[in-house]
């Protein structure tokens, strides 16, 4: 069926607007686990995101059998008829959608391919040390053709391709063992994934290998050092907060503040959903609507919610395109070199890895630092154990004193390293 | 090991339908192609989501998902591929792409054959009020009537959202050893959440309920009105709370830290696959890691518990699950195996093979790990403790690595003083090595609950678990103000 017959199935059921939503899915994978392959996996599958609406009523069904999707139209229209009235359920408007370019990689990847270049991965970060070991690996390549309709105009089609890896080892001397670290990259393209496999991978093994030296620390209020995977954990607290319908709701601590400071003059924050040749990139949302350049914090300063057309109906405003709620691609504006950053730390904690809780709601940050480092005087003295981090989120975010210009591949992107100032460092060194 | 024994009473063989039967010969036609082994699981899940927020209904939606996914296992290696048409021709095209992809790595692995029992039954849980037999008007108003009985309770609460989840799933599993087995399944998650605010700060307060079977199972531990009641309590008290100094603590945890101590520090470290791959538990097996009051075990059916959120009847590999006894008295005694790594460690398999979705694969995952009860009353666990904290439930979230060193935050905490519980405290989080954690239990109570079954576990895919215990007394690292 085509998604304009599924449109008229769904309206023909009685509903008043209706959507439908259409992800093709071609996934290569391979795993590695203990040090060895694991397994190899080809998928392919079509799922369908069918929406109805009935006098403000919305109901929502996902499907992936094409068998039931005419069953399903008339499920989803008696979902939103046991649903209750709300003003604010539509479905957005039709809109002029601009293609983000070298989202697609159209090149064929074998899976013998992806199975060669995982054994690149596994067996560099091997070969660095023989106390290493590879807890898990994957390496996967992905395309992804989406489509989505809707009965107000909106029409929308993009394929885009993502080519990934995940490496995750620890390295064991006798008793001593190393924390769990990880490395990921991403790109849309498959040649440039491989390219970067061997440089991620000694470099990997090189930060796991260190860390089994690890001593204990006393207790100080310091400066903080921030690995972009870590800044990521940030980004997370930061969305909740950003999010409209939790601001809407009253569980965000922004609300109210937009125009205010809620964070130092050094954090600049924007969402850059339209880079082109970036995995993270997308022309539109997951409701049709068009994504754009939004800058949600300038100079500490909130200046912006990200609302989908839900939250945006509320306040009579227009979705940022950011259904779901999180950015795609998160930028921080720099304002110091990594060099210059560890140059003013007198004395502070480099944290590779949190292993603990960020809570929007209260503000309290409270964790383990894993892969950290202490430094003093601008020095890489040595790794840590033991070592929490505590304090206030709301609190941290305007004692940011600089944003370096090197950033890494996270989970969400490429983020810069962050310092901050006046963070309790918990230590549980013995005193003498 | 009072609790190590099987229960089968929530086990319920069940006459095939028509369609289940078909399903069954096609699975076999392609379990019986040339290969060393075959596993061919047909999986199909109906998931309905509920939710309410400040009285509206924000969430209302169902997901309707089936497929395959076929293992071929060939000198070592596990070729996988899934697809969602499960015609017959379709799926023989998926097993040759699942052969194809474990011949083409051929030569490069340890060779394994595959430990089990493979299990020939049709299996259902019990569902005392199945969840298909309550309408979505029902289930819609109890959510709405929570939600708003939520905003009426205190002038302190600024939101509120009360949610109902439930996933009914149904598999058969075909292997080329043996296995030959339909599995009717059903979970079920029930939630309220309040925030509170005093006007200078925001707190949240959550209540979950959760099982394995049908809606009497759901509400077994706690009737529908109390849940709301439960959550506002919690958010309003931690308007209370005052930060914790941070050091060394004497601390009573109640059963749900309990099990996430269990399942977090403990079970994670013993999983077969994390042993292979350098667990320091790898160098623990039989010997002394605990206080000699703690015994632990991952268990697919709890006696006292049957209707815990990690049953699992059948793995899916389809063979058998049983107890597998963690620590006893002390001492680390097993791991939990799938088939692969029983026969490499030469030991039982536990079934503990389990695959969240038809695309995902089997991976050695909990069902519910708990400590084993002791003989002490919890009042006088908490009466015996001149000074420390009694600490409850799960904050935002827990982690632990492979050398046992775990860090959880804390939901409800409270300050223990001459053997009474006195005022909240907040911002807590816990760390320390497991074992040595273990190694400093003192009081074990007579009490158990298994409370941790709204969430899920996530390894690569998500699996619903369950965790628990009676209280404990111990010392723990508590994060908190310098």
């Amino acid at each position: 069926m085509n998604l304009e017959s599924i449109l008229t199935a769904i309206q023909g059921y009685g509903a008043q607007e209706a959507e439908v939503f259409r992800v093709d899915s071609c996934t290569k994978i391979v795993v590695f686990e203990n040090n060895t392959l694991k397994s190899l996996h080809s998928a392919s599958e079509t799922t369908y995101r069918l929406r109805a609406i009935i006098e403000n009523r919305m109901g929502c069904y996902t499907t992936n059998n094409e068998k039931l999707l005419l069953p399903c139209c008339h499920k989803v229209v008696e979902m939103a008829k046991a649903s209750t009235p709300d003003p604010y359920a539509i479905l957005p408007a039709g809109q002029p959608i601009k293609p983000v370019e070298n989202l697609y990689d159209e090149t064929e990847v074998k899976l013998t391919e992806v199975l060669k270049n995982g054994y690149r991965l596994v067996e560099t970060f091997r070969k660095y040390d023989t106390r290493l070991s590879v807890d898990s690996a994957m390496l996967q390549v992905s395309w992804h053709h989406l489509n989505i309709v809707n009965s107000r105009g909106v029409k929308a089609q993009e394929s885009r391709s993502c080519s990934r890896y995940f490496l995750m080892g620890l390295a064991a001397e006798n008793t001593n063992v190393s924390s769990f670290d990880y490395r990921i990259n991403a790109a849309v393209s498959w040649s440039k994934i491989v390219e970067k496999i061997e440089e991620d991978a000694l470099s990997l093994a090189r930060d796991i290998c260190q860390s089994l030296a690890a001593r204990t620390i006393p207790s100080f209020t310091g400066y903080l050092l921030l690995s972009p995977e870590t800044v990521s954990d940030f980004i997370s607290a930061l969305e909740y907060l950003l999010y409209a319908r939790n601001v809407q709701e009253k569980r965000s601590a922004f609300a109210g503040k937009i125009n205010q400071p809620v964070a130092s003059f050094s954090l600049t924050l924007s969402d850059e959903p339209l880079r082109p040749g970036l995995p993270w990139s997308a022309s539109f949302d997951s409701e049709g609507v068009p994504t754009r350049s939004l800058t949600v914090i300038e100079k500490g300063v909130l200046l912006s919610y990200l609302y989908d057309t839900y939250a945006a109906a509320r306040e009579n405003a227009s979705s940022t395109g950011h259904a779901g709620g999180k950015m795609y691609s998160p930028v921080l504006k720099p304002n110091s070199s990594l060099k210059e950053m560890y140059r003013n730390i007198s004395r502070g904690l480099l944290v590779r890895r949190f292993s603990g809780n960020i809570s929007p709601v209260n503000g309290v940050v409270s964790g383990v630092a894993k892969g950290g480092w202490y430094i003093e005087n601008g020095q890489l003295l040595h790794p840590v154990s033991q070592t929490m981090i505590t304090g206030n989120f709301f609190q941290m975010l305007k004692n940011i004193v600089a944003v370096s210009e090197e950033t890494e591949p996270t989970f969400s992107g490429y983020l810069p390293y962050l310092q901050i100032n006046d963070v309790d460092i918990l230590g549980f060194q013995e005193k003498p | 090991m009072k609790n190590g024994c099987r229960s089968t009473t929530v086990v319920r063989e069940t006459s095939f339908r028509q369609n289940d039967r078909d399903m069954r010969e096609i699975l076999a036609t392609i379990a019986s192609g040339k290969a060393q082994a075959v596993q061919v699981r047909y999986h199909c899940r109906y998931c309905l989501r509920i939710g309410v927020e400040n009285g509206r209904v924000t969430q209302l939606t169902a997901t309707d998902t089936s497929g395959v996914g076929i293992r071929v296992l060939q000198n070592g290696i596990w070729g996988f591929s899934t697809t969602s048409d499960a015609s017959l021709e379709n799926l023989k095209k998926t097993f040759t792409e699942a052969k194809q992809a474990a011949l083409s790595a051929q030569g490069r692995q340890q060779e394994f054959l595959l430990a089990g029992e493979p299990v020939t039954a049709n299996l259902t849980v019990q569902q005392t009020k199945p969840l298909s037999r309550i309408s979505l008007e029902e289930k819609l108003s109890l959510v709405r009537k929570t939600e708003e009985k939520m905003r009426q309770l205190s002038s302190k609460i600024v939101s509120t959202a009360a949610s109902y989840e439930e996933l009914l799933d149904t598999k058969i599993i075909v292997t080329s050893s043996g296995a030959n087995v339909s599995y009717q399944d059903t979970k079920a998650d029930f939630r309220a959440l309040a925030f509170a605010s005093d006007g200078t700060r925001l707190e949240y307060g959550r209540m979950t309920l959760s099982a394995t079977g049908g809606w009497e199972e759901l509400f077994r531990h706690a009737k529908p009105e109390s849940v709301p009641e439960e959550a506002v309590r919690r958010a309003v008290e931690k308007l209370t709370a005052e930060p914790v100094p941070a050091g060394l603590y004497t601390v009573v945890l109640h059963p749900s830290l309990v099990g996430i101590l269990a399942h977090e520090a403990i079970g994670h470290t013993v999983e077969a696959d994390f042993v292979l791959a350098g667990s320091i538990a790898g160098k623990f097996l039989q010997k002394k890691v605990a206080a000699e009051q703690v015994s632990i075990v991952d268990d697919p059916l709890p006696a006292t518990d049957p209707a815990a959120s990690g049953v699992l009847l059948v793995d899916d590999e389809g063979n058998r699950t049983r107890v597998a006894v963690i620590i006893e008295n002390g001492y680390l005694r097993g791991y939990l195996h799938d088939s692969r790594t029983a026969w490499l460690f030469h030991a039982k398999n536990t079934g503990n093979a389990r695959a969240f979705t038809y695309r995902d694969e089997p991976l050695i995952r909990m069902r519910n790990t708990y400590v084993l009860p002791g003989v002490e009353k919890p009042e006088e666990i908490i009466a015996g403790t001149p000074s420390g904290l009694y600490l409850k439930g799960l904050g935002q979230s827990g982690q632990a690595d492979a050398n046992a060193e775990f860090m959880f935050g804390v939901d409800q905490a409270w300050w223990i003083k001459d053997g009474k519980l006195a005022r909240p405290v907040t911002g807590v989080t816990i760390s320390g090595n497991a074992f040595e954690v273990l190694s400093s239990v003192d009081k074990v109570g007579c009490d158990f609950l298994l409370d941790s079954g709204a969430g899920y576990c996530g390894k690569h895919q998500p699996a619903k678990v369950d965790a628990g215990g009676p209280h404990l007394r111990c010392q723990v690292k508590v994060g908190g103000n310098l």
